[in-house]
C-alpha cells in the first residue's frame, strides 16, 4: 500500500511498462533505459503546471506523513490557553483551536493517520476486488456468475452506506474506518479485474503463445497476469482521492478516532461549532483534503492518459 | 448550372480547357501533436479535378492522401491545420470561407464518402432521416414528409432494396454494404458537382466493393458529378479513374492520366508501388517484377519464381502432411440453433506445399484455420496432422485419455506454428523480441539458455532482421518488422506446418509484397508447408500452390492455382476473380497503349 | 414483452433479496453486540435477566439460521423489526424521515442535472482551448472536495457573512437551498464529467464526420446527433446517482443539522442500530433496482441497438463501477 503511495509522483515512469518478466539485458543498457524514462518524466510533469504542482503537494503530504516533525514541532495535543482561538498569524499559520491548540501542528499530525488509513482502504480494495476478479476471470464458468452475482449485488449499496453498515458491524475506530471504506469500493475493481483478465485472454498474443505450445500456467503469468493489471492499478491511483473523501466523511460523522487524536476529517467536525467565530478551524483542514483529493486525482489521471498513449 | 456539368462528358481525358473545378495548390497541413510539436502531414501538395473528372489519389497508409481529402471539406482532424497552399472550389478558395458558407458548400457543393460505412452513420437515427438531413440542412425539401420522400427515391437510386422499408430502419440492421450505399445516397443526395470518396469501400469485401464502385460511377456519370477518389488500391485506381495522383509522405510525387503512370510510371515511388502491388494479370513474380520489390527484399523477391506452374501440386506426393475430411465446425447462436461456420470441409496438404485458403468474410475460412492448430473443437470430421489425428485428442471426439492427449497435443504445437494477421495485436507488447522469438523454444524446453539465444539470432537472420532488434519491444516496430518478428517465432520450433491467418492484411502493399516474398523463401529454403488463409486472391496468386475457395463454410472449388485463375469452374471463383480491382483497365493499355499517352518509356 | 418484463423483475428481486441478504450477514455475523449498547455500554449495570429479556425480544438467542429465516419473513412483509435503541418500528422510522430528505435530493438532482449537463455541454461546445480546460476543470474540482467542507463553507459565507440564508434546520424552502447546492455539487460533478466524456467521444466519431459533410451546422451537430449519442452512458449512471444522493445526503444533513432519513441514518450507525441500518441498505438497494428497472425501459426508446434480453442490472452496475471514483 506505500508503494501506491511512492509511484505517485512519477507518473510516466510507472506507466510504461515495468521490466519485463526475464530480463537478461545488460545493466547498463537497463540503467540507460531508466534514466532515459526518468527523464522523460520529468519532462512531461515540467510541460503540465498542475501535474507540477499536484506533485509538490502529494510530496508534501506525504513527508508530514512520514516525518511530521519536520512541518510542525509542536504538540498537536496540548495547547495552551491563552492562545485559544486565534486566526492566522506567522505563529500559527491555521490560527488556533478552542484549547489553544496549533492548528497547523495537529493538521500535520493527522496527516500520517488519514494517509494510512486511505492506503489501507485502497489495499484492501485492490486485494480483495482484485483476486475476486482475478479467480472469476480465470476460472470462468458457475464461480464466475457465482462471484459477479456478489458485485452486482454490492454496487446496488451506495458506497457511503456500504462502508456504513460495515462500521455499524464492525464498530469505530480509524482502522475499522479504513476497512469498511475498502471493502465497500472492492466490487468495482473485482469488475475492472475480471474485464482485463478476459481481454486480455482473447488478445491474438496469448492465442498465439498457446498455439506456439505455451502451457495454461505460462500463458497465465507470463501474459496475462502482467498486461491485465495495469488497469486496475490505474484504478487503484484513481481510488486514492475517493478514498480520502470516504475516510475523511466517516471520521467527520464521528466514527473514526477517538478524541483528541487529530484526524482529518475529524478536525474539520471540531470546528463545526466555531464556524461563526472561528473560520479557520473548519477552512484550514477542509482546503488541505480537498488539495490532496485534487492532487491524487490529477497525478492518476496523467497516469491513466499516459497509460493510453502508450497503448 | 447543373445543364453546363450534365453537358459536359464525363469520358477519361485531361482536363478541359475550362476552369478546374477543384484546385489544391501548395497545400500545407500539419497536425499539432500533445506535446505542442508540429507534424506535417500534407507538403506541397498540388491537384486538380476538372467537371465530370474522376481523379483517384493513390498511396499508402500516411501517405497524407485521407488529409488531403479532408482538408477540402474542411474536416481535418482535431489538431490538424491548413498551414499553406490554397483549395479552389468552383471559383472560391474554400480556406478563406466562414464556417457557415463552408456549410453551404458541404452537401450541395461537394459530397463526402467515408471510409469505413460501418461507424460512420449515426447509429441511433434511422436511415430515411439521416438521408433526408441532408436535404434539409440546405434548404432542397419544403418539408419533412417530402424530404423523406425523396431520401426513398435517393435510396433506390444508390441501388438499396426495398428503399421505402430502409428507410424506416436502423444502421447497425443493414449489411455493410448497405451502409455504403445508405452513405452515397447522403453524398449525392444534393446533386453535389464533386464527389470525395475517401477509401469508400476498403472496409468491405471484395464482391460488394466492386459492385458498390460500379455503382457510383454509373450515378456519377449520369449525373456528370466529378469524383476524387481517395484509395491505397492501385487497381481501383487503374478501373476507375481518369487520371491518377500519386501521394508518398506528405507530398505528390507523380500525376497524370491514369493509363500513362500505371502503364509507365515516372517516379521511382510509383515504380515500386506497381511492382509491390499484387494483381492477377502479374506474371507469377520473378518472371517480370523481380527487380521492383525495392529494398532488400528486391534479391529474395526471385524466390518465387518456379512457383505456380511448375512444381505446382499436380502430382501430389503420396504422404500428406496434413488432410481434413468431413470437418464440421458449429457454433450456438443466442436463439438457441447452430450456426455452421464450417460445413463438411476436405483438404490435404503435402510437405512444403502451400495451400491457400481463399474466401470473404464469414466464409468460415479462419475458423478452419484454427481448427487445424487445434484452438478450436471440431463439431464432426476429422483432422490428421503428421500421422497424429488431432480429432482424436481434444473435443467432442476425444478418445484418448486427457493426460496423454494433452502431451500429444503438446508435440503436435511444435510442428504446427501461426503466423496471424494483426501484427500489432499477436505480439506481447511487454516482451523483447528475443524473448518473442524464444518462446515456443521455452515452451519446449528446447536447449539451453545459450542454444536458444544463438538460435534466435539466427532466426532473426532468416526473416532479414537486424540483430540488434533483438532488445527492442515490440511497440518500437514497424508493422513489417513485427510480422518478420511472428514469422521468426513461428519458424523457431522448427514446425512442419505454419498456418497464416491473413498475414498480409494489415500491412500496407509495399511491405506486403516483402513479407509474401519472404514466406515463399522460406519455404524453399526449410521446406516448410503453409496453410495460407486469404481474401485477396493476388496474393494467394504469388504464394500458394494449390488454392481451396470457401464460402459460406463449404470449399467450392480446390485446385492448382493457375488453373483456379485461369479457368475457374464455380460461379463464386469466377465471381471473386472478377471482382479483383485493376481488371477492367490493365489489359487495356498492353493492347491500346500506344494512343493513350504515346510510347511508355 | 411479457417476459421480458418478468425477466426483469425477477432479477430486481433478486438483487433486493441479495442486499437483504448481505446486509444481514455483515451486520449480525460480525462481532458487536448491540444489547450491550442499549443497556449501558461497559459500565452497565443491568441485571442478567434485564439482558436476557432484551436478548429475547430481539431473537438474539435463537440459532442463525432461524433468525436469518425469522428476519426474511418478516422483511418480505415489510417489517424490518423494531430500533433497538427507540423502540419505533423501523419501518415507520424511515418513512417519517424519507419525505424530507426526498425533498432535499429531488432538488439536488435538478440542480445537478442542469447544471452538470450545462457545463459539459458548454465546455464541449466551446472553441476556445483555454475556455474549455476552465470549463472541464469545474467538475474536477467539485468531485475533489469534501462535501462537509464544502456545506460548511456555504453557511461560513452565505449564512454568518452574508446572512442570505438559514444555516441550519427544516424550515421551508431557504433552508433546502444550501443543503441541496452542497449535495449537488459532487453528484453534479459527477454527471458533468461523464457527459463531457460521452459527448468528447461522441463528437469524435465518423458518423460526425459524415453529418458534418452533409453541411449540418455546429447546433444541429452537437444536439441532434452527439447529444443523444451521449446521452446514454450518462443515463446509466442514474442508478448510482440516486442511491449516492440519498447516502450523501447522511453527510449534507449532519452538516446542515436537518431532521431525515441521512440523520436517522448516521444516528443508527452511531448507536449500533441495526435493524435501522438494515432497512436503509434495504431501501437503497430498492432505490436502486426501481431506477434501474426505468431505465431498462427507456434505453431501447433511446438506442435502436440495444436488444431487450441483454441483463439489465449488469449493465447498469457495470457502468457504475466506471464512474463510481466520482461518487462517494
Amino acid at each position: 500500500m506505500v508503494t501506491a503511495v511512492e509511484r505517485l509522483p512519477v507518473p510516466p515512469q510507472d506507466a510504461k511498462k515495468p521490466v519485463a518478466p526475464t530480463d537478461p539485458a545488460g545493466p547498463a543498457s537497463r540503467g540507460r533505459r531508466l534514466a532515459r524514462r526518468a527523464g522523460t518524466a520529468a519532462r512531461f510533469v515540467a510541460a503540465r503546471p498542475g501535474l507540477l504542482v499536484s506533485c509538490v503537494v502529494v510530496a508534501l503530504v506525504l513527508l508530514a506523513a512520514v516525518a511530521p516533525g519536520l512541518l510542525a514541532g509542536g504538540d498537536p495535543l496540548t495547547g495552551t490557553p491563552a492562545e485559544r482561538l486565534q486566526g492566522p498569524s506567522a505563529e500559527h499559520l491555521f490560527g488556533t483551536d478552542q484549547l489553544g491548540r496549533d492548528l497547523f501542528t495537529r493538521v500535520v499530525h493527522a496527516t500520517s493517520l488519514s494517509l494510512r488509513a486511505t492506503a489501507l482502504a485502497v489495499a484492501v480494495s485492490l486485494v480483495v476486488g482484485g483476486s475476486l476478479g482475478l479467480v472469476a476471470g480465470f476460472v470462468g464458468g458457475a464461480l464466475d456468475d457465482a462471484v459477479m452475482r456478489l458485485v452486482d449485488v454490492l454496487q446496488a449499496i451506495p458506497r457511503l452506506l456500504m462502508s456504513l453498515a460495515v462500521v455499524t458491524a464492525l464498530g469505530f475506530g480509524t482502522t475499522k474506518v479504513a476497512f469498511a471504506v475498502g471493502i465497500a469500493a472492492a466490487a468495482g475493481f473485482a469488475r475492472v479485474m475480471r474485464a482485463e483478465v478476459l481481454r486480455v485472454r482473447q488478445a491474438e498474443y496469448v492465442e498465439a503463445a498457446r498455439a506456439c505450445g505455451v502451457r495454461p500456467s505460462g500463458v497465465l503469468l507470463r501474459h496475462v497476469l502482467p498486461n491485465a493489471w495495469g488497469p486496475v492499478l490505474v484504478m487503484a491511483a484513481l481510488e486514492f482521492g475517493t478514498a480520502i473523501l470516504a475516510v475523511s466523511a466517516l471520521s467527520f460523522l464521528g466514527f473514526g478516532a477517538t478524541p483528541p487524536t487529530p484526524e482529518w476529517g475529524a478536525l474539520v467536525s471540531d470546528g463545526r461549532n466555531f464556524v461563526a467565530t472561528a473560520w479557520w478551524l473548519t477552512t484550514f483542514p477542509g482546503l488541505v483534503i480537498a488539495a490532496t483529493v485534487l492532487s491524487a486525482n490529477r497525478i492518476s489521471r496523467a497516469l491513466d492518459t499516459e497509460r493510453g498513449d502508450d497503448r | 448550372m447543373s445543364s453546363k456539368d450534365a453537358s459536359f462528358p464525363a469520358s477519361p481525358g485531361p482536363a478541359g480547357p475550362d476552369e478546374p473545378l477543384l484546385e489544391i495548390l501548395g497545400l500545407d497541413v500539419a497536425y499539432r501533436s500533445r506535446n505542442g510539436t508540429s507534424r506535417p502531414a500534407v507538403r506541397g501538395a498540388s491537384l486538380t479535378v476538372a467537371p465530370g473528372e474522376v481523379v483517384a489519389v493513390v498511396g499508402e497508409s500516411g501517405s497524407g492522401k485521407s488529409t488531403t481529402a479532408h482538408a477540402v471539406l474542411g474536416l481535418l482532424p482535431y489538431g490538424g491545420r491548413v498551414t499553406g497552399g490554397t483549395i479552389r472550389f468552383a471559383g472560391r478558395d474554400l480556406l478563406t470561407l466562414g464556417e457557415k458558407e463552408l456549410d453551404a458548400v458541404r452537401g450541395p457543393g461537394i459530397g463526402f464518402i467515408p471510409q469505413d460505412p460501418n461507424v460512420s452513420l449515426n447509429p441511433v437515427q434511422r436511415i430515411g432521416h439521416q438521408v433526408a438531413e441532408a436535404l434539409r440542412v440546405h434548404g432542397m425539401a419544403v418539408d419533412a414528409r417530402a424530404a423523406h420522400a425523396r431520401a426513398v427515391e435517393l435510396l433506390g437510386e444508390a441501388g438499396l432494396p426495398a428503399p421505402h422499408i430502409r428507410a424506416r430502419q436502423y444502421p447497425h440492421e443493414l449489411s455493410g454494404g448497405m451502409r455504403q450505399r445508405v452513405l452515397i445516397a447522403i453524398a449525392l443526395a444534393c446533386r453535389p458537382r464533386l464527389v470525395i470518396a475517401d477509401e469508400p469501400t476498403s472496409a468491405l469485401d471484395v464482391t460488394v466493393q466492386r459492385r458498390i464502385l460500379d455503382h457510383l460511377e454509373a450515378l456519377t456519370q449520369e449525373h456528370g458529378t466529378a469524383v476524387l477518389l481517395i484509395t491505397h488500391d492501385l487497381g481501383v485506381a487503374a478501373d476507375r479513374a481518369d487520371r491518377v495522383v500519386v501521394m508518398s509522405d506528405g507530398e505528390v510525387v507523380e500525376h497524370g492520366a491514369a493509363d500513362r503512370v500505371l502503364s509507365a510510371p515516372e517516379h521511382p515511388y510509383t515504380r515500386a508501388l506497381l511492382a509491390a502491388a499484387p494483381g492477377l494479370d502479374d506474371l507469377p513474380r520473378g518472371v517480370g517484377g523481380g527487380g521492383g520489390g525495392g529494398g532488400n527484399e528486391s534479391g529474395r523477391g526471385s524466390n518465387g519464381s518456379g512457383r505456380g506452374s511448375g512444381d505446382g501440386g499436380a502430382d501430389r506426393p503420396t504422404a500428406q502432411l496434413v488432410s481434413v475430411a468431413g470437418l464440421v465446425k458449429e457454433f450456438p447462436l443466442p436463439g438457441g440453433d447452430q450456426l455452421r461456420a464450417v460445413d463438411d470441409v476436405a483438404f490435404h496438404i503435402a510437405p512444403g506445399e502451400t495451400l491457400a485458403l481463399v474466401g470473404e468474410s464469414g466464409s468460415g475460412k479462419s475458423t478452419t484455420a484454427r481448427l487445424v492448430l487445434g484452438l478450436e473443437h471440431s463439431t464432426d470430421g476429422r483432422i490428421d496432422v503428421a500421422g497424429t489425428r488431432l480429432t482424436d485428442l481434444a473435443g467432442p471426439g476425444r478418445r484418448r485419455p486427457r493426460r496423454a492427449a494433452r502431451t500429444e497435443l503438446r508435440a503436435l504445437r511444435r510442428r504446427v506454428q501461426i503466423v496471424s494477421q494483426n501484427p500489432y495485436a499477436s505480439l506481447d507488447p511487454r516482451f523483447r523480441v528475443a524473448d518473442i522469438v524464444a518462446e515456443p523454444l521455452r515452451a519446449f524446453g528446447i536447449g539451453n539458455r545459450r542454444e536458444r539465444r544463438d538460435r534466435v539470432a539466427e532466426l532473426l537472420d532468416q526473416v532479414a532482421l537486424p540483430p540488434d532488434l533483438a532488445d527492442r519491444r515490440p511497440g518500437e516496430l514497424s508493422g513489417g518488422q513485427r510480422q518478420r518478428v511472428a514469422i521468426a517465432r513461428a519458424l523457431a520450433p522448427g514446425p512442419d506446418l505454419v498456418v497464416c491467418d491473413e498475414p498480409t492484411s494489415a500491412l500496407d502493399v509495399a511491405v506486403q509484397a516483402q513479407i509474401l516474398d519472404l514466406l515463399a523463401g522460406l519455404q524453399r529454403d526449410l521446406g516448410v508447408a503453409i496453410l495460407f488463409i486469404s481474401h485477396d486472391l493476388a496474393v494467394v496468386r504469388r504464394i500458394a500452390h494449390r488454392v481451396a475457395v470457401m464460402r459460406a463454410g463449404r470449399i467450392v472449388e480446390t485446385g492448382d492455382v493457375e488453373r483456379v485463375l485461369t479457368d475457374p469452374r464455380h460461379d463464386y471463383t469466377r465471381d471473386l476473380i472478377d471482382a479483383v480491382p485493376g481488371r477492367r483497365r490493365r489489359p487495356g493499355p498492353v493492347e491500346t497503349g500506344a494512343e493513350v499517352v504515346g510510347v511508355p518509356g | 414483452m411479457a417476459r421480458y418484463l418478468l425477466r426483469r423483475l425477477g432479477q430486481a428481486a433478486f438483487v433486493l433479496w441479495a442486499a437483504f441478504t448481505l446486509s444481514y450477514a455483515i451486520l449480525f455475523v460480525l462481532p458487536g453486540d448491540p444489547v450491550d449498547i442499549k443497556l449501558g455500554g461497559l459500565e452497565s449495570n443491568a441485571a442478567p435477566e434485564q439482558i436476557a429479556e432484551v436478548r429475547d425480544r430481539y431473537g438474539i438467542g435463537d440459532p442463525l439460521l432461524v433468525q436469518y429465516g425469522k428476519a426474511l419473513r418478516n422483511a418480505l412483509a415489510g417489517d424490518f423489526g423494531h430500533s433497538i435503541q427507540t423502540g419505533a418500528e423501523v419501518r415507520t422510522t424511515i418513512t417519517d424521515a424519507l419525505p424530507e430528505t426526498l425533498k432535499l435530493t429531488a432538488f439536488a438532482l435538478l440542480l445537478a442535472v442542469v447544471f452538470g449537463a450545462g457545463i459539459a455541454l458548454l465546455a464541449t461546445y466551446v472553441r476556445g482551448r483555454a475556455l474549455r480546460q476552465l470549463l472541464l476543470s469545474v467538475p474536477a474540482v467539485g468531485i475533489s472536495v469534501p462535501v462537509f467542507w464544502v456545506g460548511l463553507l456555504l453557511i461560513q459565507v452565505v449564512s454568518f457573512q452574508w446572512r442570505l440564508l438559514p444555516a441550519l434546520g427544516n424550515d421551508g424552502f431557504e433552508s433546502l437551498v444550501l443543503p441541496a447546492v452542497t449535495l449537488a455539487l459532487p453528484v453534479g460533478a459527477m454527471i458533468a464529467q461523464v457527459l463531457a466524456k460521452s459527448m468528447t467521444t461522441a463528437l469524435a466519431a465518423p458518423y460526425i464526420g459524415t453529418a458534418r459533410a452533409k453541411g449540418a451546422g455546429r447546433v444541429r451537430i452537437h444536439f441532434r446527433h452527439a447529444l443523444r449519442n451521449a446521452s446514454l452512458p450518462t443515463l446509466t449512471l442514474f442508478g448510482v446517482v440516486a442511491g449516492n444522493l440519498v447516502t450523501e445526503a447522511v453527510v449534507v444533513e449532519t452538516v446542515f443539522s436537518r431532521a431525515g432519513l441521512g440523520r436517522v441514518t448516521a444516528f443508527a450507525v452511531d448507536r449500533q442500530d441495526i435493524p435501522v441500518v438494515q432497512g436503509v441498505v434495504v431501501l437503497s438497494a430498492l432505490i436502486f433496482v426501481a431506477v434501474s428497472l426505468l431505465l431498462d425501459v427507456l434505453y431501447p426508446l433511446l438506442d435502436p441497438r440495444i436488444a431487450r434480453d441483454r441483463a439489465p442490472l449488469r449493465r447498469s452496475a457495470a457502468r457504475a463501477s466506471a464512474v463510481q471514483g466520482a461518487a462517494a
